[in-house]
């Protein structure tokens, strides 16, 4: 199979959860569809180099992560209110709606690198190692990073009237 | 961490629009791959002709000697700082040092960026092998995405490309003094010129590059460069027009540049 065919073969089973875990970095499908386009862009420039080493999920990972990254440092992004107030002054009929806006926004206060340790970690199921290499940095950042964001995590989610306290926890 | 991991599941509920299909990725990745072509085409013109003394690699704070006094000094300092300073040896790089290369371009050029342009964060894509060809010549190329304006206004893209060209012969930082045979490929440049940038004169390439030679339409685009020694080093600066669109759209002849005049400060650079 030639280039194109591998490119197309892999992008067909590997694209949702590259956008998947977009998503969970930045919390916006339109942002996460960027990413996830720029992060596969860049993965089949360097297509054949990577899939020599067997390393195309690492690859696509690690830059997905850094482009993440660098798009927060954009000079003129602007941060919208993380805790928005006005998102919980509207009441949401469903409860799962209401509880998903409350992750969604407790997951915003967690700042970008430590919000990124903690896909890479708890929802990828990368090793430190392997998430120390995504972050390039090393494994015992990755674990402050994630000591802090889960720490952040939780005090954040304690604030949010929306969960239960059993979804605390 | 199931609790955390339960959250991001929940989170991953929320609908979200319909996702790209592979063959639309692959057009997107043809599309970059075009644009990369097109950029490093113009470099690889540059290359088949320049050869330059490789070593060293900061960008020097002072000026540089005129060449014609300094070539043979610059020669043996180069084969002492080649063993220290520089990464290079005329060995095919690695993708990690030629990255590592390409960010430090990156922040040497950022120092020259005129106020109002705005270089998109440290990730430049960052091309060419490293690797030395028939002709001796070691290459590194970065990209740098930059967008031109006032940083709470409309921006306007472009893209600024540079190359670190490093060889086994000696060469000349002002590319314009060289004999035209050593110069660039014929056919893209239409020649040297001065150009008066906040009242110092600088000496610049200027070339033309067609693009979109489909069927469809075909165009040119006109640009300037310039070229610096880095300490043994010749930086080449290109500034071409941004777009993302696909090359199948026409382009104009004299498409509009980005900026208004060079991206360069003349500050360090041969006149």
């Amino acid at each position: 199979m030639d280039r194109d065919g591998e490119f197309t073969a892999y992008c067909a089973a590997r694209s949702e959860t590259l956008r998947n875990t977009a998503y969970l970095l930045c919390g916006d499908w339109h942002l996460a569809h960027d990413l996830t386009q720029t992060a596969l862009i860049k993965l089949y420039l360097a297509w054949s180099r990577v899939n020599r080493h067997g390393a195309l999920d690492a690859y696509a990972r690690q830059v997905l992560v850094r482009v993440f990254l660098d798009e927060r440092r954009r000079p003129w992004r602007r941060e919208r209110g993380v805790a928005d107030p006005a998102v919980f002054d509207r009441p949401a009929h469903d409860p799962a709606i209401a509880e998903r806006l409350a992750v969604r926004a407790a997951l915003a206060e967690v700042p970008p690198r430590q919000r990124a340790a903690l896909v890479l970690r708890f929802w990828l199921d990368l090793s430190v190692d392997q998430a120390a290499e995504a972050l390039r940095c090393s494994p015992g950042t990755v674990k402050s990073q994630t000591a802090r964001g889960l720490a952040t995590l939780r005090a954040a989610l304690e604030r949010m009237p929306e969960l239960t306290e059993g979804q605390r926890r | 961490m199931n609790d955390v991991r339960e959250a991001f599941g929940r989170l991953l509920e929320e609908p979200g629009p319909p996702p790209a299909t592979a063959v639309q990725l692959l057009g997107a990745a043809h599309r970059a791959q075009a644009r990369r072509r097109r950029a490093f085409g113009v470099a690889g013109a540059a290359l088949a002709v320049l050869a330059v003394v490789g070593a060293g690699w900061l960008i020097p704070t002072e000026r540089t000697p005129p060449p014609t006094a300094t070539a043979t000094a610059t020669a043996t300092a180069t084969a002492t700082a080649t063993a220290t300073a520089s990464p290079f040896s005329g060995r095919p790089l690695s993708e990690p040092a030629a990255r590592l290369v390409a960010q430090r371009m990156e922040k040497a050029l950022s120092k020259v960026l005129p106020a109002g342009v705005i270089p998109i964060g440290e990730a430049s894509e960052w091309g060419g092998d490293g690797s030395s060809p028939p002709n001796g010549i070691t290459t590194v190329g970065a990209f740098t995405d930059l967008f031109v304006g006032p940083r709470h206004g409309p921006l306007k893209g472009g893209q600024f490309l540079a190359y670190l060209l490093a060889g086994t012969e000696t060469g000349d930082g002002d590319l314009c003094a060289l004999a035209p045979d050593r110069r660039l490929m014929n056919g893209t440049e239409i020649g040297c010129e001065v150009l008066a940038i906040r009242g110092s004169k600088v000496r610049v390439g200027r070339m033309r590059e067609a693009v979109a030679p489909t069927r469809v339409a075909s165009g040119y685009v006109e640009f300037h460069y310039a070229a610096r020694y880095v300490d043994g080093w010749m930086i080449i600066v290109w500034e071409l027009p941004y777009t993302n669109e696909p090359l199948d759209n026409p382009v104009g002849e004299g498409a509009v540049p980005m900026l208004d005049q060079p991206v360069f400060s003349p500050r360090g650079w041969r006149n």
